[in-house]
Protein backbone atom coordinates (compact mmCIF):
# COMPACT_ATOMS: atom_id res chain seq x y z
CA UNK A 1 0.00 0.00 0.00
CA UNK A 2 1.26 3.68 -0.91
CA UNK A 3 2.07 6.53 1.90
CA UNK A 4 -0.82 8.12 3.61
CA UNK A 5 -0.73 11.26 5.43
CA UNK A 6 -2.28 10.40 9.02
CA UNK A 7 -2.10 11.53 12.69
CA UNK A 8 -0.32 9.58 15.20
CA UNK A 9 -3.94 8.64 16.68
CA UNK A 10 -5.88 7.87 13.77
CA UNK A 11 -2.26 5.78 12.48
CA UNK A 12 -2.76 3.75 15.56
CA UNK A 13 -5.88 2.87 15.28
CA UNK A 14 -5.93 1.83 11.79
CA UNK A 15 -2.56 -0.31 12.87
CA UNK A 16 -4.69 -2.11 15.54
CA UNK A 17 -7.24 -3.34 13.04
CA UNK A 18 -4.33 -4.30 11.05
CA UNK A 19 -3.41 -6.26 13.84
CA UNK A 20 -6.60 -8.40 14.53
CA UNK A 21 -7.69 -6.02 17.16
CA UNK A 22 -12.25 -6.18 16.69
CA UNK A 23 -12.72 -4.62 19.85
CA UNK A 24 -12.41 -1.19 21.80
CA UNK A 25 -13.68 0.14 24.51
CA UNK A 26 -12.76 3.65 25.38
CA UNK A 27 -13.80 7.04 26.95
CA UNK A 28 -13.06 10.24 25.23
CA UNK A 29 -9.93 12.78 26.48
CA UNK A 30 -7.90 14.69 24.67
CA UNK A 31 -5.18 14.12 22.87
CA UNK A 32 -6.26 11.18 22.08
CA UNK A 33 -9.61 11.61 20.77
CA UNK A 34 -8.58 10.44 17.12
CA UNK A 35 -8.28 6.93 18.48
CA UNK A 36 -11.98 6.41 19.46
CA UNK A 37 -13.21 8.81 16.59
CA UNK A 38 -11.53 6.94 13.89
CA UNK A 39 -12.09 3.47 15.22
CA UNK A 40 -15.84 4.26 16.23
CA UNK A 41 -15.87 4.74 12.59
CA UNK A 42 -13.39 1.63 11.05
CA UNK A 43 -14.48 -0.98 13.35
CA UNK A 44 -18.19 -1.41 12.65
CA UNK A 45 -16.83 -1.70 8.75
CA UNK A 46 -14.54 -4.98 9.92
CA UNK A 47 -17.30 -6.40 11.53
CA UNK A 48 -15.81 -5.28 15.46
CA UNK A 49 -17.30 -3.52 17.99
CA UNK A 50 -16.24 0.33 19.22
CA UNK A 51 -17.89 1.46 22.65
CA UNK A 52 -17.74 4.60 24.40
CA UNK A 53 -18.58 3.44 27.81
CA UNK A 54 -19.97 5.78 30.05
CA UNK A 55 -16.57 6.47 31.73
CA UNK A 56 -12.98 5.34 32.11
CA UNK A 57 -13.39 2.71 35.15
CA UNK A 58 -16.40 0.89 33.01
CA UNK A 59 -14.12 0.72 29.64
CA UNK A 60 -11.23 -0.61 31.58
CA UNK A 61 -13.71 -3.91 32.86
CA UNK A 62 -15.24 -4.49 29.23
CA UNK A 63 -11.55 -4.43 28.44
CA UNK A 64 -10.99 -7.33 31.35
CA UNK A 65 -14.01 -8.89 30.33
CA UNK A 66 -13.26 -9.35 25.96
CA UNK A 67 -9.98 -10.07 27.34
CA UNK A 68 -10.93 -12.94 29.40
CA UNK A 69 -13.23 -14.45 26.62
CA UNK A 70 -10.23 -14.18 23.96
CA UNK A 71 -10.73 -11.04 22.04
CA UNK A 72 -7.89 -8.65 20.75
CA UNK A 73 -9.01 -6.09 22.61
CA UNK A 74 -7.54 -2.49 22.94
CA UNK A 75 -8.35 0.91 25.14
CA UNK A 76 -6.46 4.11 24.68
CA UNK A 77 -6.79 7.14 27.11
CA UNK A 78 -4.48 10.20 28.21
CA UNK A 79 -2.69 10.63 31.90
CA UNK A 80 -6.33 11.51 34.11
CA UNK A 81 -8.41 8.65 31.96
CA UNK A 82 -5.26 6.43 32.44
CA UNK A 83 -5.33 7.07 36.51
CA UNK A 84 -9.26 6.05 36.55
CA UNK A 85 -7.96 2.71 34.64
CA UNK A 86 -5.32 1.27 37.24
CA UNK A 87 -8.03 -0.61 39.10
CA UNK A 88 -8.72 -2.74 36.43
CA UNK A 89 -5.36 -2.75 35.00
CA UNK A 90 -4.37 -4.74 37.58
CA UNK A 91 -6.89 -7.33 37.77
CA UNK A 92 -6.54 -7.58 34.18
CA UNK A 93 -2.32 -8.21 35.08
CA UNK A 94 -3.67 -10.04 38.42
CA UNK A 95 -6.14 -12.61 35.72
CA UNK A 96 -3.29 -12.86 33.17
CA UNK A 97 -4.91 -11.35 30.43
CA UNK A 98 -3.48 -9.89 27.22
CA UNK A 99 -4.55 -6.52 25.91
CA UNK A 100 -3.53 -3.33 24.51
CA UNK A 101 -3.49 0.11 26.22
CA UNK A 102 -2.45 3.31 25.00
CA UNK A 103 -1.82 6.33 27.06
CA UNK A 104 -0.98 9.46 24.75
CA UNK A 105 0.59 11.49 27.95
CA UNK A 106 -0.26 15.42 28.94
CA UNK A 107 0.76 17.62 31.17
CA UNK A 108 -0.42 16.62 35.18
CA UNK A 109 -0.42 16.28 38.01
CA UNK A 110 -4.23 15.82 38.06
CA UNK A 111 -6.72 17.46 35.31
CA UNK A 112 -3.47 19.14 34.58
CA UNK A 113 -3.48 20.68 30.86
CA UNK A 114 -4.13 18.84 27.77
CA UNK A 115 -0.55 19.76 26.16
CA UNK A 116 2.18 16.73 26.01
CA UNK A 117 3.83 15.56 28.77
CA UNK A 118 5.92 11.96 29.67
CA UNK A 119 5.30 12.22 33.69
CA UNK A 120 3.46 8.53 33.35
CA UNK A 121 6.69 6.66 33.61
CA UNK A 122 6.94 5.83 36.53
CA UNK A 123 2.95 4.51 36.29
CA UNK A 124 3.75 2.59 33.34
CA UNK A 125 6.91 1.23 34.59
CA UNK A 126 6.64 0.27 38.11
CA UNK A 127 2.94 -1.24 37.85
CA UNK A 128 0.58 1.81 38.11
CA UNK A 129 -2.01 -0.02 40.53
CA UNK A 130 -1.93 -1.76 43.30
CA UNK A 131 -0.01 -5.16 43.63
CA UNK A 132 3.54 -6.30 42.59
CA UNK A 133 2.78 -6.41 38.42
CA UNK A 134 4.53 -4.93 35.39
CA UNK A 135 3.02 -3.59 32.04
CA UNK A 136 5.08 -4.54 28.69
CA UNK A 137 5.30 -0.93 28.01
CA UNK A 138 6.74 0.03 24.53
CA UNK A 139 7.66 3.86 23.95
CA UNK A 140 7.84 4.23 19.77
CA UNK A 141 8.96 7.96 18.60
CA UNK A 142 7.75 8.09 15.13
CA UNK A 143 4.11 7.28 13.81
CA UNK A 144 5.62 4.20 11.44
CA UNK A 145 7.00 3.55 14.47
CA UNK A 146 3.37 3.16 16.59
CA UNK A 147 2.26 1.36 13.22
CA UNK A 148 4.93 -1.04 13.23
CA UNK A 149 5.12 -2.26 16.69
CA UNK A 150 1.40 -2.30 16.71
CA UNK A 151 1.24 -6.08 15.58
CA UNK A 152 4.30 -6.98 18.55
CA UNK A 153 2.15 -5.27 21.45
CA UNK A 154 -0.62 -7.48 20.51
CA UNK A 155 1.61 -10.42 20.03
CA UNK A 156 3.45 -10.09 23.23
CA UNK A 157 0.30 -9.73 25.50
CA UNK A 158 -0.92 -13.37 23.93
CA UNK A 159 2.46 -14.60 24.33
CA UNK A 160 3.01 -13.79 27.82
CA UNK A 161 -1.00 -13.23 28.84
CA UNK A 162 -0.02 -9.67 30.18
CA UNK A 163 -1.58 -5.99 29.95
CA UNK A 164 1.09 -3.70 27.07
CA UNK A 165 1.08 -0.54 27.41
CA UNK A 166 1.85 1.37 24.33
CA UNK A 167 3.09 4.73 25.94
CA UNK A 168 3.17 7.44 23.51
CA UNK A 169 2.67 11.85 24.27
CA UNK A 170 0.37 14.39 22.78
CA UNK A 171 2.95 15.31 20.19
CA UNK A 172 2.88 11.78 18.80
CA UNK A 173 -0.96 11.46 18.77
CA UNK A 174 -1.72 14.94 17.25
CA UNK A 175 1.47 15.25 14.93
CA UNK A 176 1.01 13.87 10.99
CA UNK A 177 3.86 11.85 9.38
CA UNK A 178 3.56 9.90 6.02
CA UNK A 179 2.98 6.23 6.87
CA UNK A 180 3.11 2.81 5.41
CA UNK A 181 1.13 0.26 6.20
CA UNK A 182 1.42 -3.71 5.66
CA UNK A 183 -0.18 -5.24 3.20
CA UNK A 184 -3.96 -6.27 4.41
CA UNK A 185 -3.99 -9.44 2.78
CA UNK A 186 -1.34 -11.18 6.01
CA UNK A 187 -3.73 -13.27 6.91
CA UNK A 188 -2.94 -13.04 10.55
CA UNK A 189 -2.31 -16.51 12.70
CA UNK A 190 -3.30 -15.46 16.15
CA UNK A 191 -2.43 -17.15 19.41
CA UNK A 192 -4.20 -20.20 20.46
CA UNK A 193 -6.45 -19.33 24.30
CA UNK A 194 -7.36 -22.62 25.54
CA UNK A 195 -7.77 -20.53 28.84
CA UNK A 196 -10.65 -18.25 27.65
CA UNK A 197 -14.30 -18.21 28.60
CA UNK A 198 -15.31 -19.35 25.23
CA UNK A 199 -18.30 -21.73 26.51
CA UNK A 200 -17.58 -24.75 28.55
CA UNK A 201 -19.19 -27.21 26.38
CA UNK A 202 -17.40 -30.42 26.56
CA UNK A 203 -14.60 -29.56 28.77
CA UNK A 204 -13.35 -28.32 32.20
CA UNK A 205 -14.75 -24.78 32.93
CA UNK A 206 -12.37 -21.93 32.62
CA UNK A 207 -12.19 -19.65 35.34
CA UNK A 208 -10.87 -15.62 34.92
CA UNK A 209 -9.99 -14.24 38.50
CA UNK A 210 -7.65 -12.35 40.24
CA UNK A 211 -8.91 -13.59 43.57
CA UNK A 212 -6.92 -15.77 45.87
CA UNK A 213 -8.05 -15.68 49.10
CA UNK A 214 -5.36 -18.29 50.12
CA UNK A 215 -2.86 -16.32 51.30
CA UNK A 216 -0.34 -19.38 50.18
CA UNK A 217 -1.47 -19.46 46.71
CA UNK A 218 -1.33 -15.90 46.08
CA UNK A 219 2.43 -16.25 46.85
CA UNK A 220 3.04 -18.78 44.56
CA UNK A 221 0.62 -16.86 41.84
CA UNK A 222 3.08 -13.33 42.70
CA UNK A 223 6.27 -16.07 42.10
CA UNK A 224 4.76 -17.14 39.37
CA UNK A 225 4.02 -13.44 37.74
CA UNK A 226 7.47 -12.29 38.53
CA UNK A 227 9.37 -15.19 36.97
CA UNK A 228 7.14 -14.69 34.04
CA UNK A 229 8.18 -10.67 34.17
CA UNK A 230 12.10 -12.26 34.50
CA UNK A 231 11.42 -14.06 30.84
CA UNK A 232 10.05 -10.69 29.41
CA UNK A 233 14.00 -9.81 29.49
CA UNK A 234 14.17 -10.99 26.54
CA UNK A 235 11.88 -8.37 24.82
CA UNK A 236 14.04 -5.45 25.33
CA UNK A 237 14.36 -3.13 21.97
CA UNK A 238 16.55 -0.10 21.86
CA UNK A 239 18.26 2.23 19.15
CA UNK A 240 21.60 3.66 19.49
CA UNK A 241 22.22 7.06 17.38
CA UNK A 242 25.89 8.30 16.95
CA UNK A 243 26.84 6.07 20.48
CA UNK A 244 29.81 4.66 19.07
CA UNK A 245 32.21 7.47 20.09
CA UNK A 246 30.24 9.65 22.13
CA UNK A 247 31.61 11.45 25.14
CA UNK A 248 27.80 12.85 26.17
CA UNK A 249 25.44 10.14 25.70
CA UNK A 250 21.57 11.82 26.04
CA UNK A 251 18.59 9.26 26.89
CA UNK A 252 15.00 9.99 26.23
CA UNK A 253 12.26 7.71 25.21
CA UNK A 254 9.00 8.85 22.43
CA UNK A 255 9.28 12.71 21.35
CA UNK A 256 11.60 13.52 23.67
CA UNK A 257 14.74 11.20 21.69
CA UNK A 258 13.45 13.00 18.44
CA UNK A 259 14.18 16.48 20.23
CA UNK A 260 17.22 14.99 21.13
CA UNK A 261 18.50 13.56 18.15
CA UNK A 262 18.03 16.82 16.50
CA UNK A 263 20.31 18.82 19.40
CA UNK A 264 23.23 15.57 18.65
CA UNK A 265 23.26 16.47 15.40
CA UNK A 266 23.38 20.40 16.28
CA UNK A 267 26.02 19.12 18.97
CA UNK A 268 27.95 17.46 16.34
CA UNK A 269 28.49 20.09 14.47
CA UNK A 270 29.65 22.29 16.75
CA UNK A 271 32.46 19.24 17.60
CA UNK A 272 31.08 18.37 20.17
CA UNK A 273 30.63 13.96 20.47
CA UNK A 274 27.49 13.35 21.10
CA UNK A 275 24.78 10.64 21.04
CA UNK A 276 21.48 9.42 21.61
CA UNK A 277 20.48 6.00 22.94
CA UNK A 278 16.45 5.45 22.89
CA UNK A 279 15.11 2.81 24.94
CA UNK A 280 12.20 1.09 22.94
CA UNK A 281 11.11 -0.84 25.65
CA UNK A 282 10.57 0.98 28.79
CA UNK A 283 10.28 -2.12 30.57
CA UNK A 284 11.58 -4.38 29.91
CA UNK A 285 14.62 -1.60 30.39
CA UNK A 286 17.38 -2.44 28.02
CA UNK A 287 20.08 -2.39 31.06
CA UNK A 288 22.69 -4.00 28.93
CA UNK A 289 22.42 -1.88 25.48
CA UNK A 290 22.63 1.10 27.68
CA UNK A 291 25.53 0.21 29.78
CA UNK A 292 27.36 -0.70 26.17
CA UNK A 293 26.41 2.84 24.31
CA UNK A 294 27.46 4.78 27.80
CA UNK A 295 30.92 2.80 28.20
CA UNK A 296 33.09 5.36 26.63
CA UNK A 297 30.85 8.40 27.74
CA UNK A 298 31.99 11.18 30.30
CA UNK A 299 28.31 12.09 30.55
CA UNK A 300 24.90 10.81 30.44
CA UNK A 301 22.14 13.31 30.22
CA UNK A 302 18.41 12.43 30.05
CA UNK A 303 16.08 14.26 28.16
CA UNK A 304 12.13 14.04 29.22
CA UNK A 305 8.61 15.69 29.57
CA UNK A 306 8.57 15.11 33.32
CA UNK A 307 10.61 16.58 36.46
CA UNK A 308 13.03 13.90 36.29
CA UNK A 309 11.57 10.22 36.08
CA UNK A 310 13.51 8.23 33.39
CA UNK A 311 16.44 9.39 35.23
CA UNK A 312 16.28 7.27 37.85
CA UNK A 313 15.83 4.36 36.15
CA UNK A 314 18.65 5.48 33.92
CA UNK A 315 21.27 5.83 36.82
CA UNK A 316 19.93 2.56 38.31
CA UNK A 317 20.66 0.45 35.40
CA UNK A 318 24.06 2.47 34.50
CA UNK A 319 24.89 1.27 38.31
CA UNK A 320 25.87 4.85 39.11
CA UNK A 321 29.30 4.31 36.99
CA UNK A 322 29.09 7.68 35.10
CA UNK A 323 27.50 10.73 35.93
CA UNK A 324 23.96 10.94 35.01
CA UNK A 325 22.25 14.80 34.42
CA UNK A 326 18.25 15.62 33.57
CA UNK A 327 16.96 18.18 31.41
CA UNK A 328 13.31 18.23 31.35
CA UNK A 329 10.46 20.83 30.91
CA UNK A 330 6.67 19.64 32.16
CA UNK A 331 3.13 20.82 32.56
CA UNK A 332 2.86 20.94 28.69
CA UNK A 333 6.01 22.45 27.99
CA UNK A 334 7.91 20.38 25.78
CA UNK A 335 11.99 20.60 25.61
CA UNK A 336 13.67 22.71 22.71
CA UNK A 337 16.36 21.63 20.27
CA UNK A 338 18.42 24.93 21.32
CA UNK A 339 18.04 24.44 25.44
CA UNK A 340 18.98 20.63 24.95
CA UNK A 341 22.08 21.32 22.92
CA UNK A 342 23.11 24.32 25.76
CA UNK A 343 23.60 21.20 28.56
CA UNK A 344 25.33 19.11 25.85
CA UNK A 345 27.54 21.44 25.77
CA UNK A 346 27.31 22.50 29.23
CA UNK A 347 28.36 19.13 30.43
CA UNK A 348 30.99 18.56 27.20
CA UNK A 349 33.01 21.42 29.10
CA UNK A 350 32.42 20.58 32.43
CA UNK A 351 36.04 19.67 34.24
CA UNK A 352 37.90 21.67 31.59
CA UNK A 353 38.17 24.61 34.30
CA UNK A 354 39.62 22.33 36.49
CA UNK A 355 41.97 21.14 34.53
CA UNK A 356 43.52 24.36 33.12
CA UNK B 1 -11.36 37.30 -4.74
CA UNK B 2 -14.17 38.14 -1.94
CA UNK B 3 -13.57 40.32 1.38
CA UNK B 4 -14.33 37.01 3.41
CA UNK B 5 -12.06 33.55 2.57
CA UNK B 6 -13.32 30.50 4.40
CA UNK B 7 -10.63 27.43 4.37
CA UNK B 8 -12.72 24.19 4.95
CA UNK B 9 -12.11 20.59 4.38
CA UNK B 10 -10.81 17.04 6.10
CA UNK B 11 -9.70 17.10 9.70
CA UNK B 12 -5.95 17.23 8.21
CA UNK B 13 -6.15 18.16 5.11
CA UNK B 14 -3.98 21.27 5.38
CA UNK B 15 -6.24 23.81 6.35
CA UNK B 16 -4.27 25.85 8.65
CA UNK B 17 -1.19 26.04 7.27
CA UNK B 18 -2.48 26.59 4.45
CA UNK B 19 -4.49 29.83 5.30
CA UNK B 20 -1.36 30.93 7.54
CA UNK B 21 0.67 31.05 4.46
CA UNK B 22 -2.37 33.05 2.94
CA UNK B 23 -2.48 35.53 5.25
CA UNK B 24 1.51 36.32 5.03
CA UNK B 25 0.91 36.59 1.72
CA UNK B 26 -1.89 39.16 1.98
CA UNK B 27 -0.28 41.06 5.00
CA UNK B 28 2.96 40.90 2.68
CA UNK B 29 1.13 42.96 -0.26
CA UNK B 30 -0.26 45.43 2.29
CA UNK B 31 -3.26 44.82 3.05
CA UNK B 32 -5.41 44.30 6.70
CA UNK B 33 -6.00 40.86 7.62
CA UNK B 34 -8.02 39.31 10.03
CA UNK B 35 -7.38 35.67 10.57
CA UNK B 36 -10.36 34.14 12.26
CA UNK B 37 -9.20 30.68 13.96
CA UNK B 38 -12.64 28.91 14.31
CA UNK B 39 -10.83 25.90 15.23
CA UNK B 40 -12.87 23.50 17.77
CA UNK B 41 -11.76 20.34 16.46
CA UNK B 42 -7.61 20.05 16.93
CA UNK B 43 -5.90 20.66 20.32
CA UNK B 44 -2.76 21.05 19.17
CA UNK B 45 -1.02 22.86 16.17
CA UNK B 46 -3.31 25.30 15.72
CA UNK B 47 -2.87 28.66 14.26
CA UNK B 48 -3.13 30.58 17.87
CA UNK B 49 0.12 29.00 18.90
CA UNK B 50 1.58 31.49 16.37
CA UNK B 51 -0.02 34.54 17.04
CA UNK B 52 2.83 36.64 18.24
CA UNK B 53 4.76 36.25 14.90
CA UNK B 54 1.38 36.85 13.13
CA UNK B 55 0.66 39.80 14.73
CA UNK B 56 4.47 40.91 14.28
CA UNK B 57 3.63 40.72 10.46
CA UNK B 58 0.24 42.57 10.44
CA UNK B 59 -2.36 39.44 10.82
CA UNK B 60 -4.56 39.96 13.45
CA UNK B 61 -5.47 36.79 15.02
CA UNK B 62 -9.06 36.07 16.18
CA UNK B 63 -9.05 33.49 19.25
CA UNK B 64 -11.34 33.07 22.60
CA UNK B 65 -8.08 34.49 24.12
CA UNK B 66 -6.83 34.36 27.77
CA UNK B 67 -6.46 30.77 29.31
CA UNK B 68 -9.15 29.27 27.53
CA UNK B 69 -6.89 29.73 24.06
CA UNK B 70 -4.67 26.34 25.80
CA UNK B 71 -8.28 24.36 26.46
CA UNK B 72 -10.10 21.98 23.99
CA UNK B 73 -13.66 23.87 24.85
CA UNK B 74 -15.69 24.54 21.58
CA UNK B 75 -15.19 28.56 22.68
CA UNK B 76 -15.54 30.92 19.76
CA UNK B 77 -14.73 34.55 20.71
CA UNK B 78 -17.14 37.02 20.77
CA UNK B 79 -14.74 39.36 18.29
CA UNK B 80 -15.80 36.96 15.11
CA UNK B 81 -18.82 38.66 14.97
CA UNK B 82 -17.42 42.51 15.64
CA UNK B 83 -14.80 41.20 12.78
CA UNK B 84 -17.85 40.12 10.57
CA UNK B 85 -19.41 43.54 11.13
CA UNK B 86 -16.92 46.10 11.23
CA UNK B 87 -13.53 44.62 10.30
CA UNK B 88 -11.66 46.32 7.20
CA UNK B 89 -9.55 44.28 5.13
CA UNK B 90 -9.09 40.51 4.61
CA UNK B 91 -10.83 38.35 6.61
CA UNK B 92 -9.92 34.54 6.90
CA UNK B 93 -11.74 31.76 8.41
CA UNK B 94 -9.92 28.76 9.46
CA UNK B 95 -12.43 26.40 10.17
CA UNK B 96 -12.13 23.15 11.99
CA UNK B 97 -12.00 19.91 10.34
CA UNK B 98 -15.27 17.88 9.12
CA UNK B 99 -18.53 18.63 9.43
CA UNK B 100 -18.22 19.26 13.23
CA UNK B 101 -15.42 21.84 12.27
CA UNK B 102 -18.04 23.50 9.83
CA UNK B 103 -20.59 23.62 12.58
CA UNK B 104 -19.17 26.36 14.63
CA UNK B 105 -19.07 28.33 11.17
CA UNK B 106 -22.50 27.41 10.50
CA UNK B 107 -23.72 30.11 13.64
CA UNK B 108 -22.28 32.93 11.60
CA UNK B 109 -23.62 32.02 7.47
CA UNK B 110 -26.59 34.40 7.68
CA UNK B 111 -24.14 37.40 8.54
CA UNK B 112 -21.40 35.66 6.00
CA UNK B 113 -23.91 34.95 3.20
CA UNK B 114 -25.28 38.68 3.49
CA UNK B 115 -21.69 40.28 2.93
CA UNK B 116 -20.48 37.67 0.41
CA UNK B 117 -17.70 34.77 0.47
CA UNK B 118 -15.71 32.50 -0.94
CA UNK B 119 -15.40 29.21 0.51
CA UNK B 120 -13.22 27.35 -0.54
CA UNK B 121 -12.32 23.54 0.20
CA UNK B 122 -9.08 22.33 0.84
CA UNK B 123 -8.06 18.96 -0.65
CA UNK B 124 -5.45 16.42 -0.13
CA UNK B 125 -5.82 12.64 -1.68
CA UNK B 126 -3.52 11.22 0.68
CA UNK B 127 -5.64 11.76 4.02
CA UNK B 128 -7.16 8.25 3.70
CA UNK B 129 -10.49 9.71 4.30
CA UNK B 130 -10.76 11.20 1.14
CA UNK B 131 -8.66 9.33 -0.91
CA UNK B 132 -11.61 8.39 -3.69
CA UNK B 133 -14.11 10.17 -5.21
CA UNK B 134 -16.93 9.17 -3.40
CA UNK B 135 -15.41 10.12 0.18
CA UNK B 136 -14.58 13.75 -1.02
CA UNK B 137 -18.21 13.88 -2.50
CA UNK B 138 -19.31 12.80 0.90
CA UNK B 139 -17.41 15.08 2.99
CA UNK B 140 -17.77 18.57 0.70
CA UNK B 141 -21.66 17.79 1.16
CA UNK B 142 -21.44 17.00 4.77
CA UNK B 143 -19.13 20.32 5.08
CA UNK B 144 -21.92 22.51 3.43
CA UNK B 145 -25.13 21.17 5.35
CA UNK B 146 -23.63 21.76 8.45
CA UNK B 147 -22.03 25.38 7.64
CA UNK B 148 -25.29 26.30 5.71
CA UNK B 149 -22.69 27.81 3.14
CA UNK B 150 -21.78 26.79 -0.46
CA UNK B 151 -17.78 25.96 -1.80
CA UNK B 152 -16.96 27.82 -4.35
CA UNK B 153 -13.56 26.37 -5.23
CA UNK B 154 -10.96 23.49 -3.96
CA UNK B 155 -7.59 24.44 -3.02
CA UNK B 156 -5.08 21.46 -4.39
CA UNK B 157 -3.07 20.60 -1.00
CA UNK B 158 -1.81 16.81 -2.16
CA UNK B 159 1.07 16.16 0.37
CA UNK B 160 2.76 13.83 2.88
CA UNK B 161 3.82 15.99 5.25
CA UNK B 162 7.38 17.25 5.52
CA UNK B 163 8.46 13.81 4.36
CA UNK B 164 6.62 15.34 0.44
CA UNK B 165 8.75 13.93 -2.66
CA UNK B 166 8.41 15.71 -5.51
CA UNK B 167 6.84 12.73 -6.96
CA UNK B 168 4.60 12.51 -4.43
CA UNK B 169 3.36 15.46 -6.23
CA UNK B 170 3.07 14.93 -9.00
CA UNK B 171 0.91 11.81 -8.38
CA UNK B 172 -0.97 14.13 -6.27
CA UNK B 173 -2.10 16.98 -8.58
CA UNK B 174 -3.73 14.97 -11.21
CA UNK B 175 -5.88 12.79 -8.01
CA UNK B 176 -6.80 16.28 -6.81
CA UNK B 177 -7.66 17.24 -10.47
CA UNK B 178 -9.97 14.27 -11.18
CA UNK B 179 -11.70 14.71 -7.81
CA UNK B 180 -12.34 18.45 -8.58
CA UNK B 181 -14.22 17.21 -11.95
CA UNK B 182 -16.18 14.89 -9.24
CA UNK B 183 -17.11 17.67 -7.36
CA UNK B 184 -17.80 20.03 -10.63
CA UNK B 185 -15.67 22.58 -9.01
CA UNK B 186 -12.85 24.62 -10.25
CA UNK B 187 -9.67 24.46 -8.83
CA UNK B 188 -8.75 27.88 -7.04
CA UNK B 189 -5.19 27.75 -6.42
CA UNK B 190 -2.60 25.09 -5.74
CA UNK B 191 -0.56 24.94 -2.38
CA UNK B 192 2.94 23.37 -2.84
CA UNK B 193 5.40 23.13 -0.63
CA UNK B 194 8.27 25.80 -0.52
CA UNK B 195 10.94 23.24 -1.18
CA UNK B 196 9.00 22.50 -4.34
CA UNK B 197 7.01 25.80 -5.31
CA UNK B 198 9.29 27.03 -7.75
CA UNK B 199 10.26 24.08 -9.29
CA UNK B 200 6.55 23.17 -10.12
CA UNK B 201 4.77 26.02 -10.82
CA UNK B 202 5.45 25.99 -14.35
CA UNK B 203 3.63 22.82 -14.46
CA UNK B 204 0.18 23.43 -12.59
CA UNK B 205 -2.20 25.34 -14.18
CA UNK B 206 -3.51 28.41 -11.99
CA UNK B 207 -2.07 30.14 -8.89
CA UNK B 208 0.36 28.46 -6.79
CA UNK B 209 0.85 29.36 -3.07
CA UNK B 210 4.20 28.11 -1.56
CA UNK B 211 3.44 26.87 1.74
CA UNK B 212 5.96 27.27 4.55
CA UNK B 213 5.01 24.78 7.81
CA UNK B 214 4.68 27.06 10.42
CA UNK B 215 3.59 24.37 13.10
CA UNK B 216 5.90 21.76 13.58
CA UNK B 217 7.08 19.44 16.24
CA UNK B 218 9.61 20.80 17.95
CA UNK B 219 12.52 18.91 16.64
CA UNK B 220 11.55 20.04 13.13
CA UNK B 221 11.89 23.87 14.04
CA UNK B 222 14.42 25.68 12.81
CA UNK B 223 16.63 27.72 15.00
CA UNK B 224 15.48 31.03 16.45
CA UNK B 225 11.05 29.92 15.10
CA UNK B 226 10.44 29.10 18.25
CA UNK B 227 11.73 32.70 19.96
CA UNK B 228 10.55 34.71 16.70
CA UNK B 229 6.72 32.29 17.64
CA UNK B 230 6.75 33.64 21.62
CA UNK B 231 9.00 35.57 22.88
CA UNK B 232 8.71 34.42 27.02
Amino acid sequence: MAKVLMKGNEALGEAAIRAGCRYFFGYPITPQNEIPQYLAKRLPEVGGVFLQAESEIAAINMVYGAAGSGARVMTSSSSPGISLKQEGITYIAGAELPCVIVNMQRGGPGLGSIQPAQSDYFQAVKGGGHGDYKLLVLAPATIQEMVDMMGKAFDLADEYRNPVMILGDGILGQMMEGVEFPAEETALTLAEKPWATTGAKGRKPNLINSLFLDPVELEQHNHHLQRKYDRMAKEVLWENYRTDDAEVVLVGYGSSARIAKAAVDLARAHGIKAGLFRPITLFPFPKAALQEACKQANHVLTVEMSMGQLVEDVRYNLEFKVPVHFYGRSGGMVPTTRAVLEEIIRWAHSGEEDKA
Amino acid sequence: MAQIEIYTGHFGSGKTEVVLNRALTYAGQGETVHLVDLDIVKPYFRSREVRYFLNQRGVYLITPGGELENADLPVISPKVLGTLTSAEGKILFDVGGDSMGATALGAFAQLIERQGYEMLFVLNPYRPFTKDNAMVINMLNDIEAASRLKVSGIISNPNLGRGTLLEDLRLGLPLVQEMAKALELPISWTAITERYSDLLAAEIEGPVQAVRNYLLPPWELEEGQVFQMDPK
